[in-house]
């Protein structure tokens, strides 16, 4: 299984420099997001998880770290977090 | 433009707030005040708050929200606006601005604990905010208010049995958080739903810092809309795709949710009720499926392509209030766009770029002109024409950089609350011609040597209550402020109704420390003038306040920097004025070119009044080097500007000559002495001290339109050398030889 790591800030800037990454990395398996490391995280980068949790293998978020949940959660996506399960 | 440029736009927002914040209690302290003034105290503190709360300020936005709480019984009458209540917002603005400044980065967050539990106790029978409980139990310096959502988020995190659990359970859980009494009925919960703007995130929105506030307020995620999101190759991570639909209970007014988004502006749409989720505006996607509504049935799709609800059972919403009219965010903004549209902020440095290519535009025209006039071209049309236009332009671009002095100006109560707590001095502040407007740099530049000044008054000059009262005065000072425009310059007089300057100490003093000769005469302006002396102070004690010795001689020379002069006026007993001459721009101005021997000097047209050439009987002799000039029965002396640049070959009569006859901001009018008169036009300024070094009878130098360097004669100092003791600057002729 691919794994991809988020950094410590999730912002639209580190959003802009990932996509690319995101996009290559997504395939017919799953691909594992290490978000342990995530201490500020926003809408864009939770769009794009969302997004490729919709690709052909989807995603699943590893170890999210507790900003990373809350923010999920705030922003009622908390089904990203439950993908680390499936 | 990215975050931090909109930070920093905010940040000037915050000063402008404060500024407005400052005046209108200012207008509250002396009486002056109207239901207006406090709506605008409201809306500064008020807009700084969402400002704060959007990017994530939580100190600034948590001491806000309770300074705003008071201001908002105030307004709405519920408390009635004594003096005791203005000094405590006084003082609450006062530590506004340092929160303001600890969020920008300067210093550390201040301890509000006591201040809000002030403003808390001022507001009628209220019971103390969840900060203020936290101020009276000193656990946290800054009540953090990701508190409560710290316990709904673990709530959430809670396993999925517990968070299965009947919605109407937790919602009553949520109820018991606010102690509501439980006689009263529960007013219905009702639905916000929320569409950032597509682009919105390009501006430095971001939307879960609102959803944030909504959860901070009870809200509870109901649906997130992730319909619009397209797959993974089509997605623009820099535009939003997502809305969201919250449930807030009852109690919570529907206005308090839209303060959240005052700030927002047209970066979300909200919609209310049963009324549909706002439309996404990305562009370029074709909305294939229409925006859902945000019924609840919606919600409980599981699939991932499908709006996510948050709880996997929602309740059904009780019966929804009769819907009130829809006001989107962006409709409101709409409807105010012709009147919020008709300014524009311009980065500073793109300004002074502008600002530095007018600059050389005149100097460019300034060679066209020599160029044309040696071709025999001078007077033609197209000339005159460019001419015109350069000085349009050039006063233009100046504009943009004037500002008000009133930016100087409204520091200076806060500044007299400080004084008054440290020296127990309260001091009454009388200001006129606040709407002076002056260059930027000159307004910024000006802060600190005013704030020397008004130090120095309050502590030296103004006399205690008690010794007030005992010469009869009130025992209240007084310092009266005044900015005028005057002969092209700006005059700037802080005046104070202390005791006036001790010249016998003040000379005793410069004797003792070797400033002046013991046995010196000296007339009442040159020992006021000592007092200007590097390391001079007259006070027996160093304060922390002033006193050190080095504030007045730091005056003089920030005064001198922005090319202007400092004179003292002062009357024992009765106070000292303090009169500082500025230039109206730092960049620009108007001057007459002048020969003297082989040099071309500059002389400020504002100093100018008329120039002549004299009979040999309008001058007369005075002593054996002096000469004076009869104008129209008025006696001036005469100042050779050949003295000064040591040229060679300058006329030495004056009748050979031309004298220019010049007025002073303190030493009254002199008569130059100058070989001709060769032009007159504006010139551009160049300092010297970053050039060369700075030059007591030099105010800078200037570039010519046949490339040469001019000095730019500092008229005051001259006429002020030659009418005194001194000697003109003997520095200045090694000064042309090097230019």
């Amino acid at each position: 299984m691919n794994t991809l790591s988020l950094p410590a800030s999730c912002d639209r800037a580190a959003t802009k420099a990932l996509y690319t990454d995101i996009c290559e990395a997504l395939g017919p398996a799953p691909l594992a997001i290490d978000a342990s490391a995530v201490e500020k995280i926003g809408q864009a980068m939770l769009q794009v998880l969302v997004s490729a949790n919709r690709s052909d293998g989807g995603i699943v978020v590893t170890a999210p770290s507790q900003a990373f949940c809350e923010a999920a959660k705030l922003a009622g996506l908390d089904h990203l977090i439950a993908s680390e399960a499936a | 433009m990215n975050d931090d440029d909109i930070q920093q736009i905010f940040f000037v927002e915050c000063d402008e707030a404060l500024e407005a914040t400052e005046a209108g209690l200012d207008a509250c302290k002396a009486g002056t005040h109207d239901d207006e003034t406090i709506n605008a105290i409201f809306r500064g503190v008020h807009s700084i708050k969402g400002g704060a709360g959007a990017f994530g300020h939580e100190a600034l936005q948590a001491y806000t929200h309770c300074f705003e709480n008071l201001l908002g019984d105030i307004r709405e009458g519920k408390v009635e606006l004594g003096g005791d209540l203005v000094d405590l917002l006084l003082l609450a603005n006062d530590l506004l601005r340092v929160h303001v400044e600890a969020a920008r980065g300067a210093g550390e967050a201040p301890d509000d604990v006591e201040l809000m539990k002030r403003l808390e106790q001022a507001r009628p029978g209220a019971e103390p905010s969840p900060q203020a409980q936290a101020a009276t139990t000193g656990a946290d310096a800054f009540p953090d208010p990701l508190d409560d959502l710290d316990a709904l988020l673990d709530e959430l995190a809670a396993p999925e049995e517990d968070r299965s659990q009947d919605a109407s359970s937790q919602s009553a859980a949520q109820l018991k958080t606010v102690a509501e009494p439980e006689t009263e009925p529960e007013p219905d919960p009702w639905l916000i739903h929320i569409r950032p703007r597509a682009g919105g995130m390009a501006n430095g929105s971001e939307p879960l810092l609102w959803l944030r506030d909504i959860v901070a307020l009870g809200g509870e995620c109901v649906l997130c809309d992730t319909q619009a999101i397209p797959p993974i190759d089509r997605l623009d991570p820099e535009q939003g795709y997502l809305g969201w639909t919250y449930r807030l209970p009852g109690r919570v007014e529907r206005a308090e949710v839209e303060d959240i988004f005052d700030f927002v502006g047209e970066d979300c749409a909200l919609a209310f009720d049963d009324d549909p989720m706002p439309t996404v505006d990305v562009p370029d996607e074709p909305q294939s499926t229409p925006a859902p509504s945000p019924s609840v049935a919606s919600s409980s799709a599981p699939d991932d392509a499908t709006p996510s609800p948050v709880a996997s059972a929602p309740t059904p919403i009780p019966a929804i209030p009769a819907p009130a009219p829809t006001k989107t965010a962006a409709a409101q903004s709409a409807s105010t766009t012709p009147q919020t549209s008709q300014s524009v902020r311009i980065d500073l440095k793109k300004l002074d770029k502008l600002i530095d290519g007018v600059g050389e535009l005149v100097i460019a025209q300034a060679m066209l002109t020599q160029r044309l006039e040696n071709e025999s071209f001078a007077h033609i049309e197209e000339l005159a024409m460019l001419d015109t236009l350069v000085r349009d332009i050039q006063e233009h671009a100046m504009a943009f950089r004037a500002q008000p002095i009133s930016s100087v100006f409204g520091r200076v109560p806060r500044l007299l609350r400080e004084l008054a707590g440290n020296t127990g001095k309260h001091v009454k502040l009388d200001v006129s011609g606040e709407t002076t407007e002056l260059d930027k740099t000159v307004i910024e530049r000006l802060s600190e040597p005013m704030t020397h000044l008004i130090r120095n008054a309050v502590d030296h000059g103004i006399e205690t209550p008690a010794e007030r009262t005992e010469v009869g005065k009130d025992a209240e000072g007084t310092l009266t402020l005044a900015a005028e425009q005057k002969a092209g310059r700006i005059v700037i007089q802080i005046s104070d109704d202390g005791r006036g300057i001790n010249r016998e100490k003040v000379l005793a003093k410069a004797i003792k420390n070797g400033l002046v000769d013991a046995d010196a005469e000296l007339s009442d302006d040159e020992v006021n003038q000592l007092v200007f002396a590097p390391g001079f102070s007259t006070a027996a004690q160093v304060s922390n306040i002033s006193g050190r010795g080095v504030g007045m001689d730091v005056v003089k020379q920030n005064v001198k920097e922005l090319g202007g002069r400092i004179t003292i006026d002062s009357k024992p007993g009765e106070g000292t004025t303090f009169t500082l001459a500025l230039p109206l721009t730092l960049a620009i101005s108007d001057g007459m070119i002048v020969q003297v021997g082989d040099q071309s000097l500059v002389i400020p047209l504002a100093h100018v009044i008329e120039s002549l050439r004299p009979n040999r009987d309008d001058v007369k002799g005075l002593g054996t080097q002096r000469q004076m000039l009869n104008v129209r029965g008025a006696f001036v002396p005469v100042v050779s500007l050949g003295a000064m640049t040591g040229a060679q070959g300058m006329v030495s009569e004056p009748c050979k000559g031309v004298l220019v006859l010049v007025e002073t901001e303190s030493h009254g009018r002199a008569a130059l002495m100058v070989d001709a008169i060769t032009d007159q036009r504006q010139f551009v300024i160049k300092s010297l001290d970053a050039h060369y070094r700075s030059v007591d009878s030099v105010a800078g130098a200037t570039i010519l339109g046949n490339g040469k360097v001019a000095l730019i004669v500092d008229v005051d100092f001259l006429v002020q050398s030659s009418s005194g003791t001194q000697g003109i600057a003997p520095s200045c002729g090694e000064l042309v030889d090097a230019a």
